[in-house]
């Protein structure tokens, strides 16, 4: 406060006096408002072109990249993938009557004289050897065998 | 209308007529009113509102006043001699203790450096402690150069103040 009050009671007087002085009115209160609506209209349209200019350079930033990026090439790599191979279990029980039904399993088993090697292995002996290389495989059932298993089955149902 | 505006008219009320006054210290009327606009404008313009719009005002008015002052200086005689020939700083109450047109011209007598104390203090309303913000100066020295002024101007006026108070 202190430097506030500091003041003689006859200059207090002479402030309020010339206090109770209106200063006179020199400035035109409608140009000056509509001056100022123009600065806000003027800041806003300013905004919105800040924010324009900004999308237009990010959406030509991203056509830019979208053309510079290469196109997209095709990679073949070749992966040797070992299976490990199941080997089918004998079954615990010997055959029964049914057995000759199964003729035509052993029939299909032959061909594992092939499929025992794995395709890596048969890949390598014929890249190494040619296909004479590969294990020969046992002909297929003709269809005078599949005919007379199939008349052994009637036979044994009926 | 947005709250901008209705900020602008509250200031221009409490606001324009001291600062027209103020501005007045170095400038005649035209370019006093055009300083002020100016500032009013700049005022709305700006991203971030002041902390103390009042005293902003004023040292805005005050810095673009001297510019202009600056820019002038070889016309400043003639214009002072033109200000002091109008009245109308203050408007005129009949039956008012203090003659408006007596005020003007010990106004007008004074250096600016002292009547722009006057005007911040008495008819802007700043307190100590922004005059001396806006003038650059320690706040004692700002109360001891008001003062002077005050008892300046009252010698200045003492004669036509108690000649019509009595």
């Amino acid at each position: 406060m202190g430097i506030e009050g500091e003041m003689s009671s006859g200059l207090s007087a002479f402030e309020d006096g010339l206090a109770k002085l209106t200063p006179a009115d020199a400035l035109d209160r409608g140009k000056l408002m509509f001056k100022a609506g123009q600065v806000a209209v003027a800041r806003s349209r300013r905004r919105w072109q800040i924010v324009a200019g900004v999308a237009v350079c990010v959406a030509a930033g991203a056509a830019a990249f979208v053309a510079a990026r290469p196109g997209s090439t095709i990679v073949e790599r070749d992966r040797i993938v070992y299976v490990q191979q199941q080997v089918p279990t004998a079954p615990a029980n010997p055959p029964s009557v049914a057995a000759g039904a199964l003729e035509p399993v052993e029939q299909t088993a032959q061909p594992e004289e092939i499929s025992e090697l794995s395709y890596t292995r048969q890949r390598q002996l014929v890249l190494k050897d040619g296909l004479n290389a590969l294990p020969t495989s046992s002909p297929r059932p003709t269809g005078q065998d599949n005919r007379r298993l199939m008349e052994q089955l009637l036979t044994q149902r009926l | 209308m947005n709250d901008d505006h209705l900020d602008m008219a509250q200031w221009f009320e409490a606001h324009s007529r001291p600062l027209v006054l103020y501005a007045r210290q170095w400038l005649d009327d035209h370019a006093s009113a055009d300083v002020v606009q100016e500032s009013f404008m700049r005022l709305l313009s700006q991203k971030r509102r002041p902390d103390d719009v009042r005293a902003w005002l004023f040292r805005t008015v005050r810095n673009a006043a001297l510019n202009e002052l600056r820019r002038r200086q070889t016309s400043m005689r003639h214009a002072h001699e033109i200000a002091a020939c109008r009245p109308g700083w203050f408007q005129e109450h009949p039956g008012s203790a203090m003659d408006a047109q007596a005020a003007q011209q010990a106004l007008q007598q004074l250096p600016p450096s002292q009547s722009e104390l006057i005007v911040m203090r008495i008819w802007g309303h700043l307190t100590y402690e922004q005059m001396a913000q806006i003038t650059g100066q320690a706040v004692s020295t700002v109360h001891e150069h008001y003062v002077a002024a005050i008892e300046s101007l009252q010698r200045k006026m003492v004669t036509p103040w108690e000649s019509k108070a009595k």
